[in-house]
Formats: structure tokens, C-alpha cells, sequence
């Protein structure tokens, strides 16, 4: 039944019917851990044996969830774990890719880039990025640096990037990474690379986000400022 | 400054970039590979175990970079020696911001040896030498030599001791090594340089 349903999904499969997936799937992960890592901590030691063995069913019931989910996403709606090698050095550059193209790669670029950045946990939403897209691309706009600035901030504007959980060591980091992942997946899509270096693209561009912190978090959402940066370093990737 | 020349010590084989060396060095992406490919070579050579900062790394090749540029010459003339001093500034912010640091040395280690006196310092000079020596070979077909400086302890005890101070009198330490006149009262300047350069081929006047 769910092998008929999924060769159905491959048609045209909602972005959110993807998304609530991922949510579903983040959620679980997330309880997973707390019951976990956090819960046996703070149980007072009188009921602690009934929370353990209720802890240990809820994590049975959240692997179960979150595997049924993966399974559903990757086999389901045809989503690749692979980060497209998408580009955007055209100009009008609002032709250059579709809202699906960019939110698919959007998702890729976002969550390869979080995990390099050491997030723990993190949700990143295709449907707001596809949302973010689509919005930025309704006027037309001068220059590839110009719109990827617009959409970088739209993107950070709608949450895009939400739920962000970091090691004990970058607590109060959460805003900061999600601006982060942002800049370098907006200069990675604008930099000229060859054939078959995406990844390490992508690797770069974080790598001159961390090398920028300090003035990334001090312009905030200022698109002026970020169309600066773009235009400054979409080269050196 | 000795007369002795070298090769510059640990020459690697620097990762193909598919265009010129001196417009890849300006890429993240080679820059990273070739440091960290650079580290583990003088792992191998030194028997140093040294853990690298990637952000420190990044953050040095922005401010690299951007200093670069601010200062880059209109003059197609003078763009060797630009480079020259492209690197010498490199080897100042790696000083400034070490983008790796000793995890560990290997047993009954020398520490009358450069390398293991100051690890750090001179596996970021070493990697300054390589690149530029790449670049020389490259853009001038040149088979770049470093001073025999590069092997005296003691080089490197003055060295250390000023970058301490002021990790801009790199700049002149690294000149050294390269053959080139250093500039100590103005050594981030390259249009002073320019000028004692010109002053140090200029004739003696006679009476």
C-alpha cells in the first residue's frame, strides 16, 4: 500500500507533505534525546524506575517514528541526499534557477552546512525556502549579489532554518549559526567552481562565512551590507 | 645576512588548481587543501603532531585577502614584487591569528631545531616559502632559494622574540629569508618597501 501511495508522491510531491516529514522526524530525534540524555538527570530517584522503563518505550516508539519517516522521504517523494551543483552567475539571476530547484538545493546546501558548523539538531523547511524564494523573486532585481542578499534575508526572515541545538560548548549561538549556514550557502550558489566541486565549495563558503563572524553578526539583516560581502568574496570561494 | 642559500626546507607538492597558483591562493577552497596538506608534510618530516584552527585559518585568509587588495598596484611592473610582499603579509597574519598549534612533539625532541623551538612559527613560514616558490617557478620559470638563515636557532630566537612584540616585524623576518631588503619601520606599507628597494640599488655617490 505505502509502495502505491509513494510512486504517486514522485508526481508533483507537496513540499510540505516533505516538510512535515522532517518535522516529524526532527521532533522525535529531539525526544529521543531528552528521554535519553536529559530526562534521567532531572527524574527524582523514588520513581526513577518507572520513567527509565516509560523513557525506554517513548524511544522505542521515536526510532520506530523516525525511521518510517527517513524511509518515506528518501524512497517516498524521490528527495536525493545529494547537494546539487546549482549556480546562480546569470543575470536577470531570478531566471537562472526554479523555486523547486533552488528550495531543494536551499535544503541541501543548508543542512550539509549546519552539520559542518557543529549544529546538533537543527530543522531546516524546503517550503519556506521555495516561500522566500518566490517572494524575493516577485520584482525584478539588479545584480546576482543584490538578490542573493534580498533572499538571505527573506530567508532569515521567514525561518528557514529553525529548532538549531548546539553542543554545551556554543549555547546562545543559535541565531548566529543560522545566519552563518545562510551567507554560505548564498555564496556558494553564487561562486564559479568546476565540475564536481560542489562539496568542497560548499565547504569553503563556510569557511569564509566563520572567517567573517564577527562582521556577519554586526550587520545583522542589512542587505546592503550582505550584497557587500557577496560582491566581496563570491570570488574567493 | 647569510651569503648561503637553500631550497626552502620541506618542499611539497602543491595540490593541482587547475589555474594559475597565484590566482589560486586567492580560493578558499586550495587554500585550505594546501595548508592542511602543507601540515600533514611536516608531520611526516618532523614527527610534530599539530591540531589545526579552522576558523583561525579562515579568519586569516579574510584579513589576508582584504589586505591584499587594499594595497595592490595599478603598475603590471611591479607585480613580483607584490607578491613578495603578498606573502610576507600572509606569514604576518598567520603569526597574528596561528591557525594551528602543537598537540604534540615527538619524543627526546631537539629544541635547538627551528622546527621544534617554535612549531608553529616555522611551519607557517615554511608554508609562506612553499607557495611563493610555487608561484616563482610558475609566473618566472625560477627556482626560488631561501636564506641559510632558515636552519640558525638563532634566527628564529629573534624572530619569536619580535613577533611577540609585533607580529608586523614578520614582514621583515620573512624578507630576510627571501633575499629582500626589510623594511622595520614601516614593513605593512608596500610603497615603502618600493623605496628601499630603489635606494638599495641606487650607486654610491663619490665626493
Amino acid at each position: 500500500m505505502v509502495e502505491r501511495m509513494s510512486s504517486s508522491w514522485k508526481i508533483g510531491a507537496p513540499l510540505a507533505l516533505k516538510d512535515a516529514l522532517r518535522t516529524i522526524r526532527f521532533a522525535s530525534r529531539r525526544g529521543r534525546r531528552f528521554s535519553r540524555d536529559v530526562a534521567p538527570s532531572v527524574v527524582p530517584q523514588p520513581i526513577d524506575g518507572f520513567i527509565a522503563s516509560a523513557m525506554t518505550f517513548v524511544d522505542v516508539v521515536a526510532t520506530r517514528v523516525e525511521r518510517e519517516a527517513t524511509r518515506l522521504i528518501r524512497s517516498g517523494i524521490g528527495s536525493t541526499l545529494e547537494l546539487p551543483d546549482l549556480r546562480i552567475d546569470t543575470s536577470p539571476p531570478e531566471r537562472a534557477v526554479k523555486a523547486d530547484q533552488f528550495a531543494e538545493a536551499a535544503y541541501r546546501g543548508l543542512t550539509t552546512a549546519l552539520e559542518l558548523l557543529h549544529a546538533d539538531g537543527a530543522l531546516v523547511s524546503e517550503s519556506a525556502a521555495r516561500a522566500a524564494y518566490e517572494a524575493v523573486t516577485e520584482q525584478p532585481v539588479e545584480g546576482s549579489e543584490r538578490w542573493a542578499a534580498l533572499l538571505l534575508c527573506e530567508m532569515l526572515h521567514r525561518r528557514v532554518i529553525w529548532g538549531v541545538s548546539l553542543t554545551p560548548a556554543a549555547r546562545g549561538q543559535e541565531r548566529m549559526l543560522a545566519r552563518l549556514a545562510l551567507f554560505s550557502l548564498m555564496i556558494w550558489l553564487l561562486s564559479s567552481r568546476g565540475a564536481g566541486e560542489a562539496q568542497v565549495a560548499l565547504e569553503a563558503s563556510i569557511a569564509l562565512a566563520l572567517g567573517l563572524r564577527d562582521e556577519l553578526a554586526a550587520i545583522g539583516d542589512d542587505p546592503e551590507r550582505i550584497e557587500g560581502l557577496l560582491m566581496e568574496f563570491r570570488h574567493h570561494v | 645576512m647569510s651569503e648561503s642559500a637553500d631550497r626552502p626546507p620541506s618542499v611539497i607538492h602543491l595540490p593541482d588548481a587547475g589555474e594559475p597558483l597565484r590566482r589560486a591562493i586567492r580560493r578558499m577552497r586550495w587554500f585550505r587543501r594546501c595548508f592542511r596538506d602543507h601540515i600533514d608534510e611536516m608531520t611526516a618530516q618532523t614527527g610534530i603532531i599539530y591540531e589545526l584552527d579552522e576558523e583561525a585559518l579562515a579568519h586569516v585568509f579574510v584579513t589576508w585577502l582584504r589586505r591584499v587588495e587594499a594595497q595592490r598596484p595599478e603598475d603590471p611592473a611591479l607585480r613580483r614584487a607584490y607578491f613578495d610582499f603578498s606573502g610576507a603579509l600572509l606569514l604576518c597574519e598567520m603569526l597574528r591569528t596561528p591557525p594551528v598549534r602543537v598537540a604534540r612533539l615527538p619524543d627526546g625532541a631537539d629544541r635547538s631545531a627551528p622546527e621544534i623551538y617554535w612549531p608553529e612559527g616555522f611551519a607557517c613560514t615554511v608554508f609562506c616559502l612553499n607557495v611563493r616558490a610555487a608561484v616563482m617557478a610558475q609566473e618566472y620559470g625560477e627556482a626560488a632559494s631561501v636564506a641559510g638563515e632558515i636552519h640558525d636557532i638563532r634566527y628564529w630566537w629573534t624572530f619569536l622574540e619580535n613577533v611577540r612584540t609585533d607580529s608586523a616585524r614578520a614582514i621583515g623576518f620573512y624578507d630576510i629569508l627571501v633575499g629582500n631588503e626589510p623594511d622595520w619601520c614601516f614593513p605593512t606599507l608596500f610603497r615603502g618597501r618600493l623605496a628601499i628597494a630603489a635606494s638599495a640599488r641606487r650607486p654610491e655617490l663619490s665626493a
